[in-house]
């Protein structure tokens, strides 16, 4: 039995203009045509690299990171017909992102479709751009459940609003206070943890 | 302390993710998989909702004809007899099949040939609805369902110049019913009753219709928001708005629509007392639960699952088709039969992708499977014994059209 931990009420990720079917709507089966491609392919040319640094910060790791961003995409281009207003593309692929990614923790079928044989929990030595250059603190955001760690990403990097985040995350405010809080503990108490540690080793 | 961590952390998370670059071209890729999840959702979805349709409508009942139609609640017991077909032959009880010890892997190599399909299908390259050996001209491509209706056959065209609902007749005649590509549901007493949904071009706004075998709108519902017709029950019309409105049961005679407790959305029913139905859907892959309750129990719930969701039933009711609950095309490519009353599974079939499933008048289990890029209408018993119905066309999984050789019939 994979892990739930779910945290926050379940965020289905919708497209804007307010899906809330519990099956794929008809428009899906039919959406393809040339128009659509285009457009779609514009919006990821212009969107790619901003939406894969954030799935990387969400994941550690640059091919799930690619992985993730591919599935979210693919989510956003079957719902684009549905997507009246483009302007807000960005915040529903953030959503599904996060909730795909937060999928990918507790789903076996994880390693089946992804790029990597590896969840994402632990940022591994040659993941990291620079390994000179790791610091602590993205060592321990690393160690994150994943739905603390999109809050600190969505507040921290994407400078979301508390309200932006529980939008992103399908939470309430609170709940965005509460895991941001909850994070922040978790990665102040880790740091002062290897802090000892490490002045312990010169001791 | 804070802020310096908070400091931190927004230049940690700076620093990792400008170091990050993309040059794949995740546009085409994910296009790419999205039509493989459009494809698979395509099987799923669409043979679940005209499965509801199939199975619902107790024998004898004339819908469109008035009378016979039951006005009691959906939980209210029911005096009527269980009865869903009437030439079926005798089954073995469960007990008497023998289960497969393991899942089967269908490759074609290895099936024998058998006789054809004893139920309706288009052969698609051929241009032809078959049906025995009746053979009736239809030349579109993009299809979701045919169905024999009193009328002749009702096929559902989602995609072309020209998609709607057709009522063909057996000497190829047309009959355009509707310019909707959305769900449709026939009754399981020989297609004496149709229902579909007209939904406005903006999506706002739809309206209900009730016609008998031949077309003729018998009733209709203008509703001021989106829906999809589900099939029958009990001689009312299952509807399914596609806003966040529960499941909804459409009572023709007298224009009412009810919520229907407890669901969110449909799956079928055995006719008369037993229905599969979706109590909630999970997470950001739709997976829907579905719950096999007794409505003359007051909604007894008889088993219900969160990883298998029931597509067909057979038609003596006591067994069902399922699918891996997660619908959206990625969920493994198997196709399930188990009971009816209490979930036991009794063969799991694999191959690479399974459509529209159904089931002909001996029971046996009727499936369009897809195998290494070739697609065939396979027939298996309940002990698992299997073979061609057709013969394998090609099939391609990335078409930007459907690729369907071959389109089974929708029960």
């Amino acid at each position: 039995m994979p892990p739930t931990g779910k945290i926050c009420a379940v965020p289905d990720a919708e497209p804007p203009a307010a899906l809330g079917h519990a099956l794929p709507a008809w428009e899906d089966l039919v959406s393809d045509s040339a128009s659509v491609a285009e457009e779609f392919s514009e919006y990821v040319a212009a969107r790619q690299k901003a939406l894969v640094r954030t799935a990387y910060l969400l994941t550690g790791d640059h091919h799930a990171a690619e992985d993730l961003v591919q599935a979210s995409l693919a989510r956003v281009y079957l719902a684009w017909n549905r997507i009246t207003d483009k302007g807000s593309i960005d915040a529903y692929v953030r959503r599904t992102m996060i909730n795909e990614h937060t999928s990918w923790w507790r789903r076996a079928w994880r390693k089946r479709e992804s790029s990597t044989d590896t969840l994402p929990e632990t940022a591994s030595q040659h993941d990291d751009p620079d390994p000179t250059e790791r610091d602590e603190v993205w060592a321990l955001v690393n160690t994150l459940p994943p739905r603390q760690r999109a809050a600190v990403v969505l507040r921290y990097y994407e400078d979301l609003t508390e309200a932006e985040t529980a939008a992103a995350l399908g939470c309430s405010v609170g709940n965005v206070k509460s895991q941001t809080s909850r994070a922040l503990a978790t990665l102040r108490n880790r740091l002062k943890s290897t802090t000892s540690d490490a002045e312990g080793s010169t001791r | 302390m804070n802020d310096r961590l908070e400091d931190r952390l927004g230049s940690s998370l700076r620093q990792h993710a400008e170091q990050t670059t993309s040059t794949a071209d995740l546009a085409s890729a994910a296009i790419g998989r999205a039509q493989r999840i459009r494809t698979r959702r395509r099987a799923a979805t669409a043979i679940a909702s005209l499965v509801v349709v199939a199975s619902a409508l107790p024998v004898g009942l004339n819908l469109v004809g008035g009378g016979n139609d039951r006005t009691e609640p959906i939980n209210t017991p029911t005096p009527e007899p269980t009865v869903v077909e009437t030439a079926e032959p005798p089954r073995p009880s469960p007990e008497d099949v023998p289960s497969p010890q393991g899942p089967i892997e269908l490759d074609f190599g290895e099936l024998p040939s058998g006789p054809a399909p004893g139920v309706p299908y288009v052969d698609v390259r051929a241009g032809e609805i078959v049906d025995g050996d009746v053979r009736v001209p239809f030349a579109e491509t993009e299809i979701d369902s045919v169905r024999k209706v009193t009328g002749g056959y009702l096929v559902n065209v989602y995609g072309g110049e020209d998609p709607g609902l057709f009522l063909i007749g057996d000497d190829g005649s047309s009959q355009h019913l509707s310019t909707s590509s959305g769900y449709v549901a026939s009754s399981t007493d020989g297609g004496r009753s149709i229902a579909w949904s007209e939904i406005a071009d903006n999506g706002g706004s739809s309206t209900l219709v009730l016609a008998d075998g031949n077309g003729a709108e018998r009733h209709s519902l203008p509703l001021d928001y989106s829906a999809d017709v589900w099939g029958f029950l009990r001689g009312r019309v299952l509807v399914q708005p596609t806003d966040e409105r529960a499941l909804q049961l459409w009572n023709p005679e007298t224009g009412t629509l009810a919520d229907f407790p407890g669901a969110v959305g449909g799956l079928t029913t055995d006719g008369a007392d037993l229905a599969a139905i979706i109590t909630e859907v999970r997470g950001i892959e739709e997976r829907p639960c579905t719950s096999v309750v007794d409505v003359s129990a007051g909604n007894r719930e008889l088993w219900s699952s969160c990883e298998q969701r029931v597509e067909t039933i057979s038609p003596d009711g006591r067994y069902v088709s399922t699918i891996d609950a997660q619908t959206d095309g990625l969920g493994p490519p198997e196709i399930r039969v188990a009971e009816l009353a209490t979930g036991r599974e009794i063969m799991t079939l694999r191959a690479d992708l399974f459509q529209r499933t159904s089931w002909d008048a001996n029971g046996n289990l009727l499936a369009e499977v897809v195998k290494d890029n070739r697609q065939a209408i396979v027939r298996c018993d309940l002990g698992g014994n299997c073979e061609l119905a057709t013969e394998p066309a090609p099939y391609d999984l990335e078409a930007m059209t459907d690729p369907r050789p071959y389109v089974l019939n929708q029960r």
